[in-house]
């Protein structure tokens, strides 16, 4: 009796659980929402340092300068800029009807206040703004900043300093350790909607931004744990759209299939400037001698990695280690023709040969050692975080054993990872770094940054090269520089300081059933500030039609500098709910299951009390 | 009552010293680790060193591990009652941990609610049925799912439910964006993200709770009196609730008390697969982060609210059975 | 009482082997084991060989697809069993042997010695194991010695107290009592008396841990804490979820290293309960 009661609550839970899942999702569906990889760890504009921050406050805060879909900067805030005395002052004159989401008007003096406010507080992430600054003041609409220096990534610099309000950050003091997390005020054309920690931000559209307000109701990020996760997420439409987390590889082909059967799904890939390399200290022998270097480049078959690692979504790297996505901009930083593989192909015989006629001889093991009795036995650090990287090594590992040299690949948590190839505690890494501008370079080849703690990790230092990336700092025509960066390229692969690994394409799924209009760029995820202000719903709803302004699909570049479009406020039009309100029986259903299930384990509770009393 | 009042205290004692010893451990084991909290920052190449070691001093972290930091922290906790400031996420340690206790809470709690009940009653059931063929299969069955790697589990009933049947959602807590109209719509919103997570952290307690309590069933079942009992002729029905249940219980009590702990930290595997916004993964997060007040903060957290459990349970038994209080543990 | 010698223990088998539980439990061990131990003449080709290009499913030439780099899936799974083994079996032990002696040490001699091992059990139990292990993880390193290491800092207290209780019942008994009283010295009661009654004692605790620590093994795997070069199962479904696997219902990748992990804990567990239930001599006397 008592065991068939238990049986009975056991196959009631079991049948009636799913009754909890079933009944669909009675939500407001009319924000657009796409994936975010982690969860946002400040507001801070000055403090900013994961992409993720970098998503969302570029759409709540305005900046001096916007990267364009084509890679290049274009001006944003200021409607007219000029570049005076050989690159060393900047003039912005500054937009008129800009107003902050409190609705007080955006000035020269919130630019002039933020450009000091980051000079003065010297903020890490922003060092590229501050530290070529001198001098910073303002002549009614324009802002004048005196540079120390030509600094022809300026513009670059400040398309990551967001301008934010004197009224607001004039009262804190102590900067580093603000959050900004309770209602950020910027003058983007979204506001600060909320925030669920660990879960999602919620953005709203401003009806009175500048540059025409955003068509869509708003924006939500959601936080995904993998992309696994937001990969599904979009397939099954609970989000419109990938956004820093890409498909992995395995998904692609499957993705691709997806696409093809569905109308609604869509794949951008990407090409991020994002440079994956090989790196050892050139101090140290061997890695000294440039030969043994490129016995190293023939041993490694970057054709293979491609294929195996990326499924052919991926671009080899160039000796001149700047990305091919380069190529692809305006401005033609790339050099082409010192990609790895045209060099130096894939080929181990020769490698050998090399190694043997350095008079590295190998050993009883197979493993070589040098004349002054150095055995080729080298640790191969990657961080755990990147699975790629890791399967990379492998492969490193596998081919270099066949040329005599021993590759132990250890895998370590990635801060570690970083903390050691910052203070030179490493023999090789396979690390990758995020970079924008080619002046971003200097870091990774300029002789001043072979310091403990700089990224010039392979010590290199070579005056010639040194002197070019000081020249092309300095040199704002694009021409002259191009030629400049060409040079460097050059003189790069002659010295081979880093063996560059690939540069990933990164596969984005969107979805174009709900809104269209998304901007799509070699250089960009589909979710990017450019597609939020121009995406419309797709089946018209009333806030669509009562605003019929007309609005460039394509880049909305500020165009006439005397009239910003902004639109007539609008005001108030009622936003239509597409919420159709929860059908009462779903959530009876739920309700009435739950009070079955209690009253199921109150009768048994109560029938097996009795039974004991009677006994 | 002087014994009983001496026992409190000494009880309290232990616990505090137990707690000091912790914090400290965990205080230290981070800070021994390599990597700094600032390395975040370093990864962005445009971070020069000089503003580096700057930033390290400002974290008060250029200052010898002890007793510097450790009487700092120390002070802090201890005099002002602050668990400190989260380095990544500029905020208050408590405001960061007790946004994602909550949901927590709600995850745990709930399988705990479930899982203490079910398990129990199996648990009795397989002791009472031991050696029987349907004692045998239901056994070997729980046995089976506790076999089972939790994110496993997750990953699959992800893969089915999400993925290919599409009726639950691929994660988090609550669906963004939503519009509740009333109460009614946000409980169904936060169980239909509940309901998988629930299942996949129910399908690992509820083996454990049947295993202890099936365990501890057969130990008393093993005891004289209930051979006594059974000679006298007493009903198995009535044996199995008022002798066997009732002794087994208390053993299983204990653990609970203990499980706590685990309780509030133990889900960040089931949290990961699920992207469940709780503790797990923030401590999980600190750690990659080198966020050493956040990881500190959410331990000390932990470790305080299990704790108190035990020592609440501590006595109740103390009042319940004064052998206890005569230290005959 | 069991006695460790060869005869006896052979009995012992064959008892055990007698009930259900104890069958299944050494026959799923046994194949495992013969598994692991000849895994390079069974399996069909070199786990870390690229033999294939990526991601196939299952094909005849390849019975359970390939992996992300083209590495044969079967084979990975087959070599993996040493690994898996190892660790769990290894970290059990090992996490036995520290429980045993510290228990046994202060469950017989009391006192000082006793109350600074159960403190240090206490603080060991309280602190959550599975944050416990990815700090350590985290912070110490990825290679199959230091996941060794990190199941056996968090399971060797909870071994350690069993063992305290079980000691301090014996050691009260009378007989050892009476030994005691006619001048026996320590070492000759610990090592006559209650060693060999703990020691089965071990025996299934370390069993029984084993498929914990497969567990664990497992899950600090999925975190990406483990090592992820070297092939356990834990470390294939990590391979599996990392690349979308799960995602793309390769079942063929993950249900069969997941299955084995359950398949192996299963066995670890029916032999542990079998174990438990023939030394426990209170459920003996019922049967």
């Amino acid at each position: 009796m008592l065991s068939s009661l238990i049986y009975l609550v056991m196959l009631s839970c079991v049948i009636l659980s799913p009754s909890f899942i079933i009944s669909e999702a009675q939500v407001s569906r009319d924000y657009v929402i796409v994936s975010l990889r982690s969860d946002l760890l400040t507001m801070n504009l000055f403090m900013q340092s994961l992409i993720d921050e970098f998503s969302v406050m570029e759409l709540v805060y305005d900046t001096l300068y916007r990267q364009a879909l084509n890679g290049s900067f274009i001006p944003w805030l200021p409607d007219q800029v000029k570049v005076l005395e050989n690159g060393t002052l900047w003039i912005f004159h500054i937009r008129k009807n800009v107003y902050w989401h409190d609705g007080k008007p955006l000035t020269a003096e919130d630019v002039e206040f933020t450009l000091n406010y980051t000079v003065k507080y010297r903020f890490p992430t922003r060092s590229n703004v501050w530290e070529p600054i001198e001098r910073v003041w303002r002549e009614g609409d324009n802002v004048y900043v005196k540079l120390k220096y030509p600094y022809a990534a300026f513009s670059a610099a400040l398309a990551s300093l967001f301008i934010v309000p004197k009224h607001i950050w004039e009262n804190i003091t102590d900067p580093m350790t603000f959050s900004n997390f309770d209602n950020p005020i910027g003058s983007g054309p979204f506001i600060w909607e909320s925030r669920k920690a660990g879960d999602y931000v919620q953005l709203k559209a401003n009806p009175n931004y500048w540059a025409g307000p955003p068509k869509i109701k708003g924006v939500i990020f959601k936080i995904y744990g993998s992309s696994d996760a937001a990969y599904t997420a979009t397939v099954n439409g609970e989000i419109d759209a990938m956004n820093n987390l890409f498909i992995p590889p395995l998904l692609l082909s499957k993705a691709l299939d997806q696409v093809k059967a569905n109308p609604a799904l869509r794949i951008h890939f990407r090409r991020p400037v994002y440079f994956q390399y090989l790196t050892f200290s050139l101090k140290k022998y061997p890695f000294s001698i440039k030969e043994f270097r490129e016995a190293m480049l023939y041993a490694i078959n970057v054709t293979d990695i491609v294929e195996r690692v990326y499924l052919g979504y991926a671009d080899p790297g160039s000796l001149g280690t700047l990305p091919p996505v380069f190529g692809d901009m305006p401005e033609k930083w790339y050099r082409p023709g010192l990609e790895k593989e045209k060099i130096y192909p894939f080929n181990l015989t020769k490698a050998n040969e090399i190694l043997d006629s350095l008079g590295f001889k190998r050993g009883p093991d197979g493993v070589r050692v040098t004349p002054n009795g150095t055995r080729l036995e080298y640790e191969l650090l990657v961080s755990s975080i990147y699975p790629d990287r890791i399967r990379i090594a492998e492969m490193i590992r596998d081919w270099f054993a066949q040329v005599g040299i021993k590759i132990n690949v250890a895998t370590l948590d990635h801060r570690t990872v970083v903390s050691k190839l910052l203070n030179r505690e490493f023999q090789m890494i396979i690390i990758g770094i995020w970079l924008s501008d080619p002046d971003d370079w200097f870091l990774l080849l300029h002789s001043s940054s072979a310091v403990k703690g700089g990224f010039n990790t392979a010590d290199y230092k070579n005056p010639v090269v040194d002197k070019l990336l000081e020249e092309q700092r300095k040199t704002v025509d694009v021409e002259t520089r191009r030629k400049i960066l060409w040079e460097l390229q050059e003189k790069v692969a002659q010295d081979i300081p880093y063996i560059p690994l690939v540069h990933i394409r990164e596969g984005y799924l969107y979805r174009v059933d709900k809104v269209s209009g998304w901007q799509l760029s070699e250089l960009f995820q589909p979710a990017n500030f450019w597609s939020f202000i121009s995406l419309q719903y797709v089946t018209a709803t009333p806030t669509v039609t009562t605003t019929p302004s007309p609005t460039p699909t394509t880049t909305p570049t500020p165009a006439s500098p005397t009239q910003p479009f902004k639109t007539p406020a609008s005001p108030t039009a009622p936003s239509a709910q597409i919420t159709t309100p929860p059908p009462e029986l779903e959530f009876n259903v739920i309700v009435g299951t739950i009070i079955a299930i209690i009253i199921i384990i109150v009768v048994i509770a109560v029938i097996i009390f009795l039974r004991r009393k009677r006994t | 009552m002087a014994s009983f009042l001496s026992f409190v205290i000494k009880s309290l004692v232990h616990k505090f010293i137990i707690f000091f010893i912790v914090i400290t451990l965990i205080f230290l084991i981070p800070r021994l680790a390599p990597g700094t909290p600032i390395d975040y920052l370093v990864e962005n190449p445009r971070v020069p060193p000089e503003v580096r070691i700057e930033l390290i001093k400002k974290f008060g972290l250029d200052k010898p591990i002890f007793p510097d930091q450790y009487i700092n922290f120390l002070y802090n906790f201890f005099v002002r009652l602050d668990l400190g400031y989260s380095f990544t996420y500029q905020e208050p340690v408590l405001k960061v941990v007790s946004e994602r206790l909550v949901w927590t809470l709600i995850l745990m709690g709930s399988a705990i609610v479930i899982s203490i009940p079910v398990g129990i009653l199996i648990g009795l059931l397989l002791a009472w049925r031991r050696g029987s063929s349907t004692g045998y299969v239901l056994t070997s069955l729980i046995l089976l799912a506790r076999s089972f790697p939790v994110f496993w589990i997750g990953m699959v009933l992800l893969l089915i439910f999400s993925f290919y049947l599409k009726i639950a959602p691929s994660g988090g807590a609550l669906t963004p964006g939503a519009v509740y109209t009333n109460i009614f719509s946000y409980l169904e919103d936060v169980l239909r993200h509940l309901a998988l997570p629930l299942i996949t952290i129910s399908s690992v307690f509820i083996p454990r709770y049947v295993i202890l309590m099936r365990n501890a069933s057969l130990n008393v079942l093993g005891e004289d009196f209930v051979w006594v009992a059974k000679a006298v002729g007493l009903s198995s029905r009535h044996i199995l609730i008022s002798y066997v249940g009732k002794n087994a219980i208390l053993p299983i009590m204990t653990l609970i008390s203990i499980d706590i702990g685990f309780i509030a930290g133990g889900a960040v595997v089931t949290e990961t697969v699920f992207s469940y916004p709780g503790v797990g993964r923030l401590i999980y997060e600190a750690v990659l982060n080198r966020d050493y007040p956040l990881i500190l903060g959410a331990f000390t957290i932990i470790v305080g609210v299990t704790l108190i459990a035990l020592t609440i349970a501590e006595l109740l038994y103390a009042i319940i059975d004064p052998r206890v209080r005569r230290g005959e543990t | 009482m069991v006695r460790l010698k060869p005869r006896r223990l052979i009995d012992f088998l064959k008892r055990l082997a007698k009930k259900p539980p104890g069958a299944i439990g050494l026959t799923i061990l046994l194949t495992l084991g013969i598994i692991a131990i000849f895994a390079p003449y069974i399996s069909p080709y070199n786990p870390w060989e690229r033999v294939g290009t990526p991601f196939e499913p299952p094909n005849p030439k390849h019975l359970l697809g390939t992996n992300d780099v083209g590495q044969d899936i079967l084979s990975e799974i087959i070599w993996a069993s040493r690994i898996s083994l190892t660790i769990g079996f290894l970290s059990a032990l090992i996490s036995a042997l520290v429980g045993t002696f510290l228990g046994v040490i202060a469950g017989y001699f009391r006192g000082l010695l006793d109350r600074l091992i159960t403190s240090i059990t206490d603080i060991m139990l309280l602190i959550p194991s599975l944050p416990l292990m990815i700090v350590l993880a985290a912070f110490l390193g990825r290679c199959i010695f230091i996941i060794i290491f990190v199941i056996v800092i968090t399971s060797w207290p909870s071994v350690c107290r069993m063992i305290r209780a079980q000691t301090l019942s014996i050691s009260s008994l009378q007989y050892i009592e009476a030994a005691k009283a006619i001048g026996a010295g320590s070492g000759r009661i610990l090592l006559k008396y209650i060693i060999p009654q703990i020691l089965p004692l071990t025996m299934a605790v370390s069993i029984l841990g084993t498929g914990e620590a497969m567990i664990a093994e497992a899950a600090l795997s999925f975190l990406g804490l483990g090592d992820p070069l070297a092939k356990s199962w834990g470390t294939i479904i990590y391979w599996a979820f990392v690349s979308g696997g799960f995602t793309y219902g390769a079942w063929w990748w993950f249900v069969p290293p997941g299955a084995l992990i359950a398949l192996s804990v299963f066995g670890f567990m029916n032999l542990g309960y079998a174990l438990e239930e023939e030394l426990n001599p209170k459920l003996k006397q019922q049967q």
